[in-house]
């Protein structure tokens, strides 16, 4: 009872929140630039039937803050505008895409935990010796190298000298055929058409780019988790657990784990955000259907329509992400009050 | 004299820190009778806590270790048992008490369920029969509606309960010794004589000998019956209460004697509050002869060149000081 | 038991800056970072003069050649030397991250200070005004401002400021509220100092060390940010040699194996951000006794 009245409250919290960002894009797109009809017209259509007209349907005879109400109910209609160089609304262009930037995502942040979380604890609890020192050369890399740079050596190691990754070019191999289409996400439609090479294929083509985007994040959470860890265990009660008898590796995985994590949660919503934004990087790289990818290539066609589309969409995903994180976290601390 | 529960003997415990080696532990010698409570008291930095950590073997290494001594109990070396040997002492034949309560519980895991754990790892019980243990145990240290405790976190209940409760943890599997360090320092003054009339009590009905550390010598005088007192990592003087109380030999105890205002004592614009003139020498540099020769109003020569031993002058009344070798 | 008494046995003053200085360099790592971060000021300062070719000469003759001892990094499609670009074109990524920073700091510390140090209404309507910016995820918030300002180095620059100065903000704001709650500042306060003067004489100098080592490690993710707005065409315009710009310039050729290009400039990048994350690291161990080891 108590988690859905807190719920409700933070969704009314994120409402002005989401409202202030689009206030910043509004001005952003539409005021600061000299001329936004030339913007979203582009210059291929600039004639001056073509600006009259434009200006009338953008709305921009109006004054600045009627023109911000008219935005706004464009947007809650879902209308984000036409995406000229896709030839489609952008909406639609957006909602078609985000299934494989979403796959993307989501295997990256699987692998991310999945690797990091153990690597965290070790890291931490053999502070300064062998394993720790190993895994810190690596955490210190993985901070450092911009996720593009690494995504193009990972397919000039494994796909030109190798040959074990496949060409970089798409979801699934060229001779696999695409599923019928239940979630977008591939790993599970190619599973439900029964289709066992294809979800190899989807498998297969997905490693190269996941492990790019994990790479950057893993290494932050290592370290995060590192020194919370240790902050960790000097608390006062591991000391007492220790005055028990406990035994370390209980008090490890028991009694120090869950509250070194708790640091680490809180970051998740920042960290899926930090997915997001690299999820841009490398799908350009991997050459990714991916919402990343239309908005490089809004930027490069000077498509500014489908560019501020895209920078909504995150927005509101973004927010979402949060929201739920910010609940889980209330689950995971029975200290944290409903405030 | 009774015989002895615990002995310790020439105890040395150091710190590598970045300013030097210290020597927090110098040569303890120790011993806590059957049955009664030995109150360890000083100043702080004297080492008494690093004694008590000692004895569990709980000194964090690095930067500390044990580098020597002996420490029986039950005719054995604790020093020399292995780790896993020595966990099954710690909560189960040797419990000890620390001094902030507030931060001494898993703020993550329900209250039953950390002392489930404890009393499952030295008793052989299974959950359920965890959980009724538990709840005697809270019962024994007067605990309020002690069911629904077991379901709270500890954010939901007060330090003096939560001290109850670490109580309850450390005589859950009736330890032979319990060691208590300054168990009421961080509580509430009425709370503070709860406590100790509960370890009292609880001293009594369940045969334990208590370690009771200190720098409260009002609280000696009422719960302990024999006293150690330590200065700059050694022990200066040992007698039962009675005897340091009515005639404290070394001078150390007799400044920490006089230092204590009495309530019927006037307190006049002109008379000072007595105190001991100096301050505690730093635990890294090494002093020539003893270590109180600076603050002692009683000090000669031999006082500043070589180190008084630790002797019996009166059939179980220890001092370690020229004036009296 | 002998050994170790056999140690010093005389105190040793830990607050002072030399034996700050002195613990610094004893961090093998953090010596890495400071000679690192040397190596880069050189070629940034000095980048053009150490450069064996000029950055912008193309020569089609020699195009796609890779490392040889004429040209020990390779060249480029047109020809370029890829180790004169990487050194000429050090300065400019460095100088925008250092912008970026300086931008994210100076706008973000101050409001974060004052936010703090005041609390109530004032804190709660800078607050919310960084959590809007907050609520972006990182590229894209600078991806917004670039595409509304215009593609350049200098506007990457600032929108990645921009997008720091959240977090500058509220680091700046922590530390001032822990700060006020000190006796210093409390006493301050009761003696009637003005506010002005107490957050300039107190509050501020003491909430700069964490501040420095926030401002030295988003340096080096300074870095990586404006390559990575760079590669995707939102930040240094050709012919520039700026890193990101280099990778995105030689990517085509990576699938064909001519991988110099690629890796070179990615290389020094990671170098960059190293030295600047490894003293960040380093000056922390020495700011913090608590996670000092032994």
């Amino acid at each position: 009872m108590d988690l859905w009245r807190y719920f409700l409250r933070r969704i009314i919290l994120t409402i002005p929140m989401v409202l202030g960002a689009l206030v910043i894009m509004f001005i952003v797109t539409r005021i600061l630039p000299g001329d936004p009809v030339m913007m979203i017209l582009g210059p291929a259509h600039a004639s001056p039937e073509n600006i009259a007209s434009m200006r009338k349907l953008m709305g921009l005879d109006h004054s600045v803050p009627v023109q911000f109400i008219i935005y706004l109910g464009q947007l809650l209609r879902g209308d984000l505008g036409f995406s000229y160089h896709a030839g489609n609304p952008v909406s639609q262009e957006l909602l078609s895409r985000f299934p494989a930037t979403f796959e993307l995502t989501t295997f990256a942040f699987i692998i991310m935990v999945v690797f990091s979380v153990p690597m965290g604890v070790v890291s931490g609890y053999y502070r300064n010796k062998t394993p720790d020192n190993v895994i810190s050369v690596f955490t210190v890399m993985g901070i450092s190298m911009p996720t593009f740079w690494l995504g193009l050596l990972l397919i000039y190691i494994f796909f030109y000298k190798l040959g074990l990754a496949p060409p970089p070019m798409g979801r699934l191999s060229a001779e696999v055929e695409f599923p019928a289409t239940v979630t977008g996400l591939l790993l599970i439609d190619t599973l439900v058409a029964g289709d066992f090479q294809a979800f190899l294929s989807a498998l297969h083509q997905l490693i190269l780019p996941g492990v790019t985007l994990a790479f950057f994040n893993m290494a932050i959470i290592v370290r995060t988790l590192k020194a919370d860890l240790i902050e960790t265990l000097e608390e006062d009660y591991i000391r007492t657990a220790k005055a028990m008898g406990i035994g370390i590796r209980k008090i490890l995985f028991r009694h120090a784990f869950r509250n070194a994590l708790l640091p680490t949660v809180t970051m998740l919503g920042a960290i899926y955000g930090s997915l997001l934004g690299g999820a841009v990087l490398t799908e350009v790289v991997f050459s990714w259907p991916g919402v990343g990818l239309y908005a490089v290539e809004s930027i490069t066609y000077l498509d500014y329509a489908g560019l501020q589309g895209f920078i909504v969409f995150y927005v509101v995903i973004f927010a979402i992400i949060n929201l739920l994180v910010d609940l889980s976290y209330r689950w995971i601390d029975p200290r944290v009050r409903l405030d | 004299m009774t015989e002895a529960l615990l002995e310790i003997r020439n105890l040395h415990t150091y710190f590598r820190t970045d300013e030097g080696l210290a020597k927090a532990v110098n040569g303890v010698d120790l011993v806590v009778p059957k049955g009664q409570t030995l109150g360890l008291v000083g100043e702080s930095g004297c080492g008494k806590s690093v004694t008590a950590l000692s004895i569990i073997r709980l000194i964090p290494d690095p930067p500390g270790r044990i580098v020597g001594g002996e420490i029986m109990f039950e005719g054995l070396d604790l020093l020399k048992l292995t780790e896993p040997e020595m966990r099954t002492v710690r909560g189960n034949t040797i419990s000890m008490i620390f001094q902030e309560p507030m931060t001494a519980l898993n703020p993550v895991y329900k209250i039953g369920s950390q002392m489930a754990e404890v009393i499952q790892l030295h008793q052989k019980v299974g959950k359920a029969g965890a959980m009724e243990r538990a709840l005697e145990m809270l019962n024994k240290v007067s605990i309020a509606d002690p069911e629904r405790r077991l379901n709270e976190y500890p954010h939901e209940i007060s330090g003096g309960m939560r001290q109850r409760v670490l109580i309850a943890m450390a005589l859950s599997s009736h330890p032979k010794l319990v060691i208590a360090d300054e168990p009421t320092t961080a509580l509430d003054v009425t709370i503070q004589a709860q406590i100790l009339d509960l370890i009292n009590v609880l001293k009594d009905e369940m045969g334990t000998s208590n370690l009771l550390i200190t720098h409260d010598l009002g609280v000696i005088f009422e719960m302990a019956q024999w006293v150690a007192v330590m200065y700059a990592g050694k022990v200066v003087e040992y007698a039962s209460v009675d005897d340091l109380f009515g005639r404290p030999l070394h001078p150390y105890t007799g400044g920490l004697m006089e230092s204590i205002p009495h309530i019927d004592q006037a307190v006049s614009p002109d008379k000072m509050l007595k105190t001991i003139p100096g301050m505690v020498p730093s635990l890294f540099e090494v002093l020539e002869g003893c270590s109180f020769q600076d603050r002692c109003n009683h000090a000669f020569d031999r006082c500043r060149s070589e180190e008084p031993h630790l002797v019996d002058v009166n059939s179980g009344h220890l001092v370690r000081c020229w004036l009296h070798e | 038991m002998r050994e170790m008494e056999a140690e010093q046995t005389t105190r040793v003053n830990t607050d002072s800056l030399r034996y700050k200085f002195k613990l610094f360099i004893k961090n093998k790592l953090a010596l890495v970072g400071l000679i690192v971060l040397a190596v880069v000021f050189v070629l940034v300062a000095f980048g053009p003069v150490l450069s064996p070719y000029d950055a912008f000469n193309t020569d089609f003759a020699v195009k796609l050649q890779s490392p040889s001892s004429s040209h020990l990094l390779g060249t480029d499609n047109y020809g370029r030397d890829v180790l004169s670009r990487i050194f000429s074109g050090a300065r400019y990524t460095l100088l925008a991250a250092v912008v970026s920073v300086v931008i994210g700091l100076v706008l973000g510390a101050p409001l974060g200070v004052i936010s703090g140090y005041f609390g109530g209404k004032v804190d709660l309507i800078s607050m919310r005004g960084v959590d809007i910016l907050l609520s972006f995820p990182p590229l894209i918030l600078a991806m917004a401002i670039v595409s509304g300002l215009g593609p350049s180095l200098l506007n990457a620059a600032v929108a990645i400021g921009i997008s720091y100065i959240p977090i500058f903000a509220r680091v700046a704001r922590s530390r001032a509220v822990q700060v006020k709650r000190m006796d210093y500042v409390q006493s301050a306060i009761a003696l009637g100092s003005s506010r002005a003067r107490i957050i300039l004489t107190d509050v501020l100098p003491n909430s700069m060390t964490p501040l420095i080592v926030q401002a030295t490690i988003y340096t080096g993710y300074g870095i990586l940010w404006v390559a990575a707005l760079s590669f995707i065409g939102l930040g240094a315009k050709l012919p520039t040699p700026e890193w990101g710009l280099m990778i995105s310039e030689g990517r085509q050729y990576i699938i064909t194996g001519e991988w110099w290009m690629t890796v070179f400039p990615g290389l020094f990048i990671m170098l960059g951000v190293i030295g600047f994350t490894l003293i960040g690291d380093g000056i922390r161990e020495v700011i913090n006794p608590r996670l000092r080891l032994k």
